[in-house]
This record gives structure tokens, C-alpha cells and sequence, in this order.
């Protein structure tokens, strides 16, 4: 009777371990599940981080290009004292920080007239600008280059046109400017898909471009300039300028999104002027 | 008493057995989420870098893996030659000419692309707009298939929807070839007007309206541009049609040298698909020297 209870042990003992066998081959599966879904993720956000540097160890604008679209829903739940919310236009801008001026809205037409520029194309297209503080004072002549190189003659005299006789005193600011065109507006300039916008906004800055960064099968494009003004003057003093410029573009089913940072390094603000700037990026949406 | 023990040998081996078989298991699967975690890594990160552009209502993508398009000198050195054509002094590698293919001489220069009689110039010598003549000695290589299509323009044709005015042609017909182009800019001279990326964009803007797609991973430092050019209400061998002639540049850099490499494909009736396959063979072995 002892002998057969001891025979019949012998299959549980094995039935046991079959069961432990199984249970690890699930447990090592779900590990590998479990990793792989992780590996993708880690991989999956990386690419979605958008960082592009200025040159010469200058600061780098980071895009999270994953959270840029939102929807009407969520856009109604933000906190109008953080958020800026525009459902007419499809945006969101964070609102203007410390030290900032309001958001300013204008016309296309009325942002060229600034620089006495006549608008010819888009002209009723929305802008709107934040500003910090007061502006750099720049003197340039015909003699200023631009990346080492001299201005062209033609803008001299388009310069020359808009301000008269040289020395011309041109104001910089950090600034953020965001530019909506409609798609409707801007397909009979022969605007077609984002990339067209992205070539008319920027192929005339062919010096000045040092990064693009256009992510395949994304909605949206970084372009990083950088434009070294030599043989300018600052508070009256000769100077050596650089402005750095990313702009950020996006679309939506019924417009382009032109999102533009400029910093002046030797501005001599704080930093907490750039770190604004990457908070205005960090939370521009735009609704879909 | 001897089955006893027999049976508890026996049984003591089942249950060792089994342990073993744990352990087996619990080592496959350690192993195998290791193994799965690192091929998904590798396999998102190889996908990142291969950027394939297809051409509007076709199926077929032109791709350029990114992560192969530079070569250090000694590999390229050890290139089989009956396959490659390895341009040392010009800083780059391009694929020996296919069958039905020609290759252009030596000494190419950019000023050359100007001469050609009744064939479709390339949008390359746009960039004299800019330039001027201050690229003229800049070299330039070509793979072309030898058989073009020839096009006929007629009363009502367009090019872009711009209509062609016929007074304006001076040869009857025009020659379309499929064909890569390229341009090895020395750094200098080049930087006089442009960046790298000032080069794509500008390449871009030539076609603006036709367009499709930028690509510029963030990882990487090329530039990849698709474009369409539509010729509509012409005569191909006779018969009214309409063509659309899709061009990719591919923008990259090397120690001394700027490359633009631009690809056009002209599709026709008739013609094999192994020209397709060429220009991708052709963007596959491109290779810039550091």
C-alpha cells in the first residue's frame, strides 16, 4: 500500500515541476513582452525629442514633437491664467512670463509696416508677438557682414529704401512671434503641403541656416539660423553681434503654424530670458 | 524494500529533472527579453536612420539609409572596383554604370551642365541665379540611362501649369533622361552663398509648388528632398500625355565638400522597371569618403 502511495508521488513530483516549468516560460515571456514594449517606448520618445543647438556651444531649443497637437477637449480644460487659448486660430501659447510684455496681436501687413515694408502677399494673416523688455540698439552700415560675408548689394539697397541713409539703427528683441496662415490663403502663393511653406518661409536664409530638423512622416519641422553681425555698433561701441533664430512649423487640417524664437546671447539679460523662451515652445499647441 | 528505493530514486530524479527544466526556462526567458529588447532598440534605431521618400501617387519609395552613406578612406579603397568608381580626390564613391547606363567623362564641370542641346537641364544651374559663374569649375559626375523619353511640346502644353510658349522653344522636341547627378562643391566656394542646409533649401525652392517632402532626421546630418516636376498636355512617340518627372536630392557633407546628389526618374510606357531599380542601386552605393 506504502509502496503504491510512493509510485503515485512520483507523477505529482513531476506534475509540479511541469507546472513551475510553465509558470517561468510565462514569467520569461512576459519579461521579454515587458522589455521589448519598453525598449520601443524609450526608442519611440527619443525621437521624439527635438533638441537643435546654435552653433559654437550656443543654447539648444528642445521640442517635444509628441505633445505639440491637441484636442478642442483638452484645450478647454487648461488653466486660462497659464494658458493663452485661442480656439478661433487653433492655438495655445503659454501666457507671457515675468518681465514680458502682453501678447500682441497684429495683421501680417501691420508687422511688415514696423520695418516699413509694404505687405504684397497674406497681408490679413494673423501674428502674434511677445516681447521681453527693451530692444538692442544696433548700428550697422554697407560695411556690417553677415557670417563673415558682405550684405548684398540689393538689400543695401532695399535697406537704404526702408531707413534712409546709413547708419541705420535697428532694433533686436527675445522675442516670440507665431505666424497663422490659412491654408486656403497661402495655396494660391503656390503653398501646397508643409514643405512648400517651410521652402518660401526660409530658402532666401541660405547663409544663415545651420540645422533642419524634419523628421519623416512628422507634421512639423525645426530650422535653427544663426546670423553674426560683424562691424556693428552697440551703445555706441563696436561690436560683434550674433542673434540666434529657431522657428518651429506645424500644420494643421486648415493652416501652417510659423513658431519663431530670437535670442541674443550678448543681450546681457539673464538666463532666465532663454529658459522663458523654451517654456513658450514647451507649451504651444496647436488644436486639432 | 529494494522497488522502495527504487522508486524513490526515481522519483527524486523527476523532481531534479523538473528543477533543471525551471532553471532552463527561466534562463531562455531572462535571454530571451534581453535578446527582444536589444533587436527592438537596434531595429527602431536602423529604421530611424533609412529615410524613404515615394513620389506622389506612385507606390515606390526612393530610400537612402543614412547610416551607410559615409565610408573612411581605407574601406573604400578595398571597394571592388568592376562595381564601384571610387573618386578619392573628390571625396566620394558612386556605382559603376549598369547595363543600358553611361557614365560622364572625367572632367565634368558644373559650367558643362549648361551646353546640353535639347535635353531637359538640370534645376542644378538655377543655383547660377545666386552664384553666378563662380561654380563654373566645380566638378560634377553622371550616371544617365541612355535611352531617353523625347517630349514634344504642343499648342496648350504646360510645364507646372504654367503654359509653355512655343515660340520660346529652340528645338522641337526635348530629351528627359532618368539619370543621377552629382555635384561635389568644395566648402569655399560653396560657403560664399550657402550652408549645407541653405543648399536643400535652396534645391527646394527651385521647385516650389512642387514639393512633396523634407526629410532631415534629427540624428543625422543629411537632407532629403523629393520633388515633382508635371508636364501635361504633351506628345510622348506620337501620343498625347501627360508626364510627371520626380526628382530626390539628397544633401551631405564631407571633410572638403558639399554634395548635392540629385536624382531624376522619368517614368514612360513600355520602359523596364529595372531603370527604377538602378537609380536605387545607384543611391544605395553613394558614398561620401571621410
Amino acid at each position: 500500500m506504502a509502496e503504491q502511495h510512493k509510485s503515485s508521488a512520483i507523477p505529482t513530483t513531476a506534475l509540479i515541476g511541469l507546472v513551475g516549468t510553465f509558470l517561468t516560460v510565462c514569467g520569461g515571456l512576459s519579461g521579454a513582452l515587458i522589455s521589448s514594449a519598453i525598449a520601443v517606448y524609450q526608442v519611440e520618445r527619443e525621437n521624439q525629442q527635438v533638441a537643435v543647438a546654435a552653433p559654437d556651444g550656443g543654447e539648444a531649443l528642445n521640442v517635444d514633437t509628441s505633445t505639440i497637437i491637441i484636442t478642442r477637449q483638452e484645450a478647454a480644460g487648461l488653466d486660462p491664467e497659464v494658458y493663452y487659448v485661442n480656439l478661433e486660430h487653433g492655438f495655445i501659447l503659454h501666457r507671457p512670463l515675468t518681465g514680458w510684455d502682453a501678447i500682441e496681436e497684429m495683421t501680417v501687413e501691420e508687422q511688415l509696416a514696423e520695418d516699413n515694408i509694404t505687405c504684397l502677399v497674406a497681408c490679413e494673416q494673423p501674428v502674434f508677438r511677445i516681447r521681453y523688455g527693451e530692444p538692442i540698439e544696433v548700428e550697422s552700415d554697407r560695411a556690417t557682414t553677415v557670417n563673415g560675408h558682405p550684405i548684398p548689394d540689393n538689400l543695401l539697397n532695399q535697406k537704404e529704401m526702408f531707413y534712409g541713409q546709413p547708419p541705420w539703427r535697428v532694433p533686436f528683441y527675445s522675442q516670440m512671434i507665431l505666424n497663422i496662415f490659412s491654408k486656403e490663403v497661402v495655396q494660391e502663393l503656390g503653398i501646397n503641403n508643409l514643405a512648400d511653406m517651410i521652402l518660401f518661409m526660409t530658402s532666401s536664409f541660405a547663409r544663415q541656416v545651420n540645422r533642419i530638423a524634419a523628421p519623416e512622416g512628422s507634421q512639423f519641422a525645426l530650422v535653427q539660423f544663426t546670423s553674426t553681425y560683424e562691424g556693428v555698433r552697440l551703445a555706441g561701441e563696436a561690436a560683434r553681434l550674433t542673434v540666434d533664430d529657431w522657428i518651429l512649423f506645424a500644420e494643421t487640417k486648415a493652416a501652417y503654424y510659423m513658431i519663431e524664437i530670437s535670442y541674443t546671447p550678448q543681450s546681457g539679460q539673464s538666463i532666465q530670458v532663454w529658459d522663458n523662451l523654451q517654456t513658450y515652445i514647451d507649451e504651444f499647441r496647436v488644436i486639432e | 524494500m529494494e522497488s522502495e528505493k527504487e522508486k524513490q530514486k526515481t522519483s527524486s530524479r523527476v523532481a531534479i529533472i523538473g528543477l533543471i527544466g525551471t532553471l532552463l526556462t527561466a534562463c531562455g526567458g531572462v535571454a530571451g527579453a534581453l535578446i527582444g529588447g536589444l533587436t527592438t532598440i537596434y531595429q527602431s534605431r536602423l529604421e530611424a536612420q533609412k529615410i524613404a521618400i515615394a513620389a506622389p501617387q506612385s507606390s515606390q519609395p526612393l530610400t537612402v539609409n543614412t547610416r551607410q552613406v559615409a565610408i573612411n578612406s581605407s574601406d573604400a579603397a578595398k571597394l571592388d572596383p568592376a562595381d564601384y568608381l571610387v573618386l578619392q580626390e573628390l571625396g566620394f564613391v558612386i556605382s559603376q554604370p549598369h547595363q543600358g547606363w553611361e557614365i560622364s567623362q572625367n572632367n565634368q564641370q558644373y559650367e558643362d551642365l549648361f551646353f546640353e542641346q535639347a535635353t531637359n537641364l538640370s534645376p542644378l544651374i538655377l543655383f547660377s541665379t545666386w552664384v553666378d559663374t563662380t561654380w563654373d569649375n566645380q566638378p560634377v559626375r553622371q550616371l544617365r540611362y541612355t535611352e531617353p523619353v523625347t517630349v514634344q511640346f504642343i499648342e496648350g502644353s504646360t510645364e507646372n501649369g504654367i503654359p509653355v510658349d512655343l515660340e520660346d522653344l529652340t528645338h522641337e522636341t526635348v530629351s528627359f533622361y532618368s539619370q543621377m547627378t552629382i555635384l561635389a562643391l568644395d566648402k569655399d566656394t560653396a560657403q560664399e552663398h550657402f550652408t549645407l542646409y541653405g543648399l536643400a533649401l535652396a534645391w527646394g525652392g527651385l521647385h516650389r509648388g512642387g514639393v512633396n517632402a523634407i526629410v532631415a532626421n534629427p540624428d543625422s546630418q543629411y537632407v532629403f528632398e523629393q520633388v515633382s516636376w508635371e508636364l501635361n498636355n504633351v506628345r510622348v512617340n506620337g501620343m498625347l500625355t501627360d508626364i510627371s518627372l520626380e526628382r530626390w536630392g539628397l544633401f551631405a557633407e564631407g571633410a572638403d565638400r558639399y554634395y548635392i546628389i540629385e536624382v531624376q526618374y522619368v517614368p514612360a510606357a513600355g520602359q523596364s522597371v529595372q531603370v527604377w531599380d538602378d537609380l536605387q542601386a545607384y543611391l544605395d552605393a553613394f558614398r561620401v569618403i571621410e
